[in-house]
């Protein structure tokens, strides 16, 4: 009796309507904060390897932007993260305060364009393992750069990943 | 009608009635927290047969998202929640809390029935005070997470594990329906909830271990036979999930895919967690408000950024995290963990009432009621831990693997932050060896009440299956002592 109540239940619940799940425990994954256009990088200048930013955020007049390089290891990522901005027209800042060197394990670089200039330390993770596909991290300090839209998205900061502006 | 049964009839009136006095607190309060993915997924599972009656195409991506997500939970309580959706779509808060309140409540009599046909009026009549009429083992019985659930088919499954070590130990080879009943029980336990993997894992090996120790010849292949059937039983129910849970990671998932952030989050330096701190939990309280989401989120921005699976990614974050983990840090973190587990079971008593209910007599009703039955439950059932019963083989295979499940179970705290409502599967599990445990005291007196639950199997038992259960009993008891002081005296210096 019950199991042909369940047949006839079943046979008859396309005409009862469709359920709506929200989908909130696989909420979409917010893009890529250099990809939406809110905060770009200077004029021209476009990373060509794999990344996820982490935090994002002006400090003391500079904006300082903290990326994850995957895949490579630090030398490949630092000519990479240097030819982003080379083929942008930067070129090595002569007139940086203190000349970059080398700090342990990290590498240090110091760019220009004009009156544009941009420092950066890139730093492998600890440990590293061969396999690891999240391989280190990349520090750059640039110029600021204002919001450029009042798109939504600008101002979701699990994309713009500018936490400590959202806690001000 | 017998007096136990007259009784038992009463306390399950007690029950129902406790029942319909809580639903009149918990109808209109919304799910919450994982339930959200467990309705979810029951909605998705609804459109999915739907969609098969009506010969249109299924749903997948709905599925992949709201079933899967992202392989946190085994869907045994969207499965449950299904049918209503099935029925109507649009079931509001109240249908919901009213349909698994009548679910939860046909599982008890259920497992109470079976307690008492494999152990005795006794035994299901404390089942159904502790955690029968617990306030909130009650209130979660409205809750589609899916613990509670898990306790009593874990249950289920020891008293098939009962019944099936009674045939070994008679020297008789179990038949193939219990093999499947077994397999059925163990598959459903894990499918409520992945965390009793462990025990479903270590029951069967005390079932083989022991079939291979006390059978001989043709009995004891017809054994490996009926637990061979258990096992494909339990694979086949288990192989759709992981198939579809794997396909929709692109990695291989067997149950779930939370132990590397689990242990990440529990054991490892947060600051790691992500190669670097995880983002910041955004709108505490709100359903994604808590500390599971940045690191999910991570991971799949990794994968999106070098096309690697972010379950891989997840195993990677958590072995990048765990270089920061000595023992001492590990065995304060455990201590934590376990008073969290063992030590605030009212603790989700917010999420279950009225918000003007909090504080009132109600509340404090559920509170102090829950911590009281908690306390003899966790207490003195726990206690079957440390004893070794050898008053008769029956008691002792009782007594062994009642220790065995409890044992399995509280391992949850070396793996996982401790939340108040893990408890609420140990619970009935703990009911069975305060059951024991009275069954024991009484046989002290001169004139016992409770009848011995099987006492034709003894003359034929074997002095050395004796031995050996007390033997195992007393392994257990030290290895437990040992575990326990090893992590108290690493964990607070």
């Amino acid at each position: 009796m019950l199991g042909v109540l369940a047949v006839v239940l079943v046979a008859l619940s396309p005409s009862f309507g469709r359920a709506e799940p929200s989908g909130e425990y696989r909420p979409p994954l917010p893009p890529d904060a250099l990809t939406t256009g809110c905060y770009p990088l200077p004029d021209g200048v476009e990373l060509d390897f794999s990344y996820q930013v982490r935090t994002d955020g002006d400090v003391r007049g500079r904006r300082q932007l903290v990326i994850q390089y995957n895949l490579i290891d630090r030398d490949e990522a630092l000519r990479a993260v240097v030819r982003s901005f080379t083929n942008a027209g930067f070129a090595v800042d002569t007139r940086a305060a203190a000349p970059p060197g080398d700090e342990g394990a990290v590498r240090t670089f110091a760019l220009a364009r004009d009156e544009e200039t941009v420092t950066g330390r890139v730093i492998p993770m600890d440990p590293l393992t061969d396999d690891q596909i999240v391989r280190g991290t990349i520090e750059l300090s640039l110029p600021v750069v204002a919001r450029q839209s009042d798109d939504a998205v600008c101002f979701d900061v699990e994309s713009t990943k500018r936490f400590s502006e959202a806690e001000q | 009608m017998s007096r136990g049964t007259r009784i038992l009839l009463v306390l399950v009136g007690l029950h129902v009635v406790a029942k319909l006095l809580l639903f009149t607190l918990v109808k209109d309060i919304a799910v919450c927290c994982d339930q959200v993915s467990y309705d979810d997924g029951a909605k998705a599972l609804s459109n999915v047969v739907r969609d098969l009656v009506g010969g249109g195409p299924v749903p997948i991506a709905e599925l992949q998202r709201n079933l899967v997500g992202g392989g946190w939970f085994t869907p045994g309580s969207s499965i449950v929640l299904t049918p209503l959706y099935i029925v109507d779509p649009d079931a509001g808060t109240t249908a919901v809390r009213a349909y698994l309140g009548v679910f939860s409540t046909l599982l008890l009599l259920f497992t109470a029935l079976r307690v008492r046909a494999v152990l005795g009026d006794l035994y299901a009549g404390i089942l159904l005070v502790l955690p029968g009429l617990v306030p909130m083992y009650l209130l979660f019985s409205f809750s589609a997470w899916g613990d509670l659930v898990a306790g009593l088919l874990c249950t289920l499954l020891l008293m098939e594990l009962i019944t099936l070590m009674r045939t070994l130990v008679a020297g008789e080879a179990p038949t193939l329906t219990q093999g499947v009943r077994f397999g059925l029980a163990a598959i459903a336990a894990v499918y409520a909830r992945s965390s009793t993997s462990l025990l479903v894992v270590g029951m069967g090996v005390v079932l083989g271990v022991t079939a291979l120790l006390l059978l001989r010849g043709r009995v004891r292949w017809q054994a490996v036979l009926s637990f061979g059937l258990a096992a494909v039983t339990f694979l086949a129910i288990l192989a759709p999930w992981s198939v579809f849970a794997s396909k929709t990671l692109d990695a291989r998932v067997l149950t779930t895919t939370t132990v590397p952030i689990v242990m990440a989050n529990t054991f490892g330096d947060r600051d790691r967690v992500c190669f670097s701190p995880c983002d910041p939990v955004q709108d505490p309280g709100s359903i994604r408000g808590n500390i599971w989401f940045p690191p999910m989120q991570y991971s799949r921005e990794v994968a999106r950024a070098t096309g690697e699976s972010e379950v891989v990614v997840e195993q990677q974050m958590w072995a990048y995290t765990r270089g920061s983990i000595t023992p001492n840090s590990f065995a304060a973190d455990v201590i934590d963990n376990f008073w969290r587990y063992a030590g605030i079971p009212a603790s989700f008593a917010r999420l279950l009432i009225p918000a003007d209910a909090e504080g009132g007599a109600a509340y404090w009703a559920i509170v102090i009621g829950t911590y009281a039955g908690w306390a003899i439950l966790f207490l003195v059932g726990g206690s079957l831990l440390l004893t070794v019963v050898r008053r008769s083989t029956d008691h002792q295979v009782i007594s062994l693997v009642t220790t065995l499940a409890l044992g399995s179970l509280f391992t949850q705290p070396f793996v996982h932050v401790g939340t108040g409502r893990y408890w609420t599967t140990a619970a009935p599990l703990l009911a069975i060896a305060l059951g024991l445990l009275v069954v024991l005291l009484d046989a002290r007196r001169a004139n016992p009440r409770f009848a011995q639950p099987s006492a034709t199997m003894e003359p034929a038992t074997p002095v050395a299956v004796d031995r050996w259960l007390t033997v195992a009993q007393a392994v257990l008891a030290v290895a437990t002592v040992v575990v326990v002081a090893a992590v108290l005296v690493l964990g607070l210096t």
